[in-house]
């Protein structure tokens, strides 16, 4: 995360939240999965974060983490000042914006428009981008588009298995090729399958990982889920975690919030 | 108040180690002591021990359905013993589940302690497994040696894995009892509660109609007396491993029998 550090510097112990969009263009591939384990996973850190859905009406994400989610339309101004232009102010320093499928590339070309990357640039936020992966070739090519919007940016290939995909059309030169030619490489985390049996109790609960992990239902009281299954979500995301722990994820974040 | 109740899992890495054979011994101990243990069989491919035990519930642990069938039952707070044979065939499942759901914490949580009763052959590996497996899980574990699998070679005495486990606080022996004889014992048909009722001096002798159903019913007084030999100090074993088990944990002992 060394471009983080030289941004700070820049940034002369300003304001500096961090801004971490979690998307695709490609549908199905498990973006809200990865933006509720990566929830779970500052809360267990102690970083205080809030949760944006763009899957307007209705968030995916507000059903599990309803008290520091919400629903917002970002191809919206109101909807885009509302997350934007409260960076600065609110308390809470690390924003994960969960853009809903086939939007991601339209979210990132709003953003420019609205000089999000400029500030990025000027390191006034730190910005993250989770992309997330689908096994597909049509998946792949989806690098080459966002990859300018993460020049100073921390990247993230997430290459999810919630379908216990084999990413089997995964071309490795192609992959390799993009960031050569972008003369910069990733962080890659390996999302493994989560027993399906377990994720549809977690989806029936509609509670965080950890809540069902706990044994707690919505309102954190004893439930009386399934030994077997809660021990295999804990078990997931921990293997998930251990990943974003690699990647130093949690620095990142607390780098931002301490510049604050 | 009631107090602790007994997962008893009755495990080895290896097949044919005795795994059922002990199981059965610790269901029938439980039933002559007067309880009615929960029974499981984790062998789905070559069910045995529920063949001895109708009640037995035979799990496929391949399965999330078996996994929970019984890992979401042993820790049940309930006063009667659980009793489950693992054998080689279910062994690497059965403790990368019980790891990954940390099942002991959880069996703690509601008055219940998992026994893990290990069988080594006398290898080194079973030696270094079984300690492993005694100081991940942390809970009480008994090292049982079945005298069918002969003595410990010269080469294990090298081994710290061997003397570890040797001094394990609670062990059991199972005696030999000759091929012929063990082989009759291993008739699914075969209770051996009912065999050392059947065949204690003085008891009621079966009537011709009651013999043509029982599968030891014709057996020579030496062969009966052979099985009794072996099945009594078998059983007390069995009494002495459980009631070590229950003072350590501070819990009421099952009442004594005498075998």
């Amino acid at each position: 995360m060394a471009k983080t550090a030289k941004r700070a510097e820049r940034s002369g112990g300003k304001q500096r939240p961090a801004v971490i969009i979690v998307g695709a263009d490609k549908g199905g591939v498990g973006k809200t999965t990865v933006a509720r384990t990566m929830l779970d996973y500052f809360a267990d850190k102690n970083v205080l974060t809030r949760a944006f859905d763009t899957e307007s009406p209705r968030g995916t994400l507000k059903r599990f983490h309803p008290r520091i989610t919400e629903v917002v339309d970002l191809t919206q101004v109101a909807d885009q000042m509302k997350v934007l232009d409260t960076l600065h102010s609110s308390e809470v320093k690390v924003s994960i914006i969960d853009v809903r499928a086939g939007l991601l590339s339209r979210t990132l070309k709003d953003m420019t428009d609205v000089g999000f990357f400029e500030a990025v640039d000027s390191g006034e936020f730190n910005f993250a981008l989770f992309h997330v992966l689908g096994p597909s070739v049509a998946s792949l090519s989806e690098i080459e588009e966002v990859l300018p919007f993460t020049e100073n940016a921390e990247y993230f290939v997430v290459k999810n298995h919630i379908n216990e995909t084999n990413f089997f059309e995964w071309d490795q030169g192609t992959y390799d090729r993009y960031f050569k030619k972008a003369k910069r490489t990733a962080h890659e985390i390996n999302v493994p399958k989560l027993n399906e049996m377990a994720y549809e109790q977690v989806e029936l609960a509609g509670v965080p990982f950890v809540t069902f992990g706990e044994n707690k239902n919505a309102k954190n009281q004893k439930a009386d889920f399934s030994l077997v299954l809660r021990g295999y979500v804990r078990t997931w995301e921990k293997a998930v975690h251990e990943q974003f722990e690699e990647t130093g994820l949690y620095e990142w974040a607390i780098e931002g919030a301490r510049a604050s | 108040m009631l107090g602790k109740s007994l997962a008893i899992l009755v495990v080895s890495p290896r097949e044919r180690s005795g795994t059922t054979l002990l199981a059965r011994l610790f269901a029938e101990f439980f039933r002559l002591s007067g309880d009615a243990p929960l029974l499981f069989d984790t062998d789905a491919q070559k069910p045995k021990f529920s063949k001895y035990f109708p009640e037995a519930e035979l799990v496929d642990l391949g399965k999330t359905k078996g996994q929970m069938r019984l890992f979401d039952t042993l820790p049940v707070r309930a006063h009667e013993p659980k009793i489950v044979d693992v054998t080689g065939r279910a062994f690497p499942t059965f403790f990368s589940l019980m790891r990954d759901i940390d099942f002991v914490a959880e069996a703690r949580a509601n008055n219940v302690e998992p026994v893990i009763v290990y069988i080594p052959n006398y290898d080194a590996d079973d030696f270094e497994r079984g300690f492993r497996i005694r100081e991940h899980f942390g809970c009480e574990f008994v090292l049982a040696e079945n005298a069918y699998l002969g003595t410990a070679p010269q080469s294990l005495h090298g081994v710290n894995s061997y003397w570890a486990l040797k001094a394990n606080p609670v062990r059991v022996m199972i005696p030999l009892l000759d091929s012929m004889n063990m082989n009759l014992m291993e008739d699914e048909r075969v209770s051996l509660a009912e065999f050392l009722k059947r065949s204690a001096p003085g008891a009621t002798q079966p009537s011709p109609g009651e013999k043509a159903s029982m599968p030891l019913a014709y057996l020579s007084l030496d062969a009966r007396s052979k099985i009794r030999n072996w099945l009594k100090p078998s059983l007390r074993e069995v009494q002495r491993a459980v009631q070590l088990v229950q003072q350590r944990l501070d819990t009421p002992v099952t009442e004594p029998q005498s075998f």
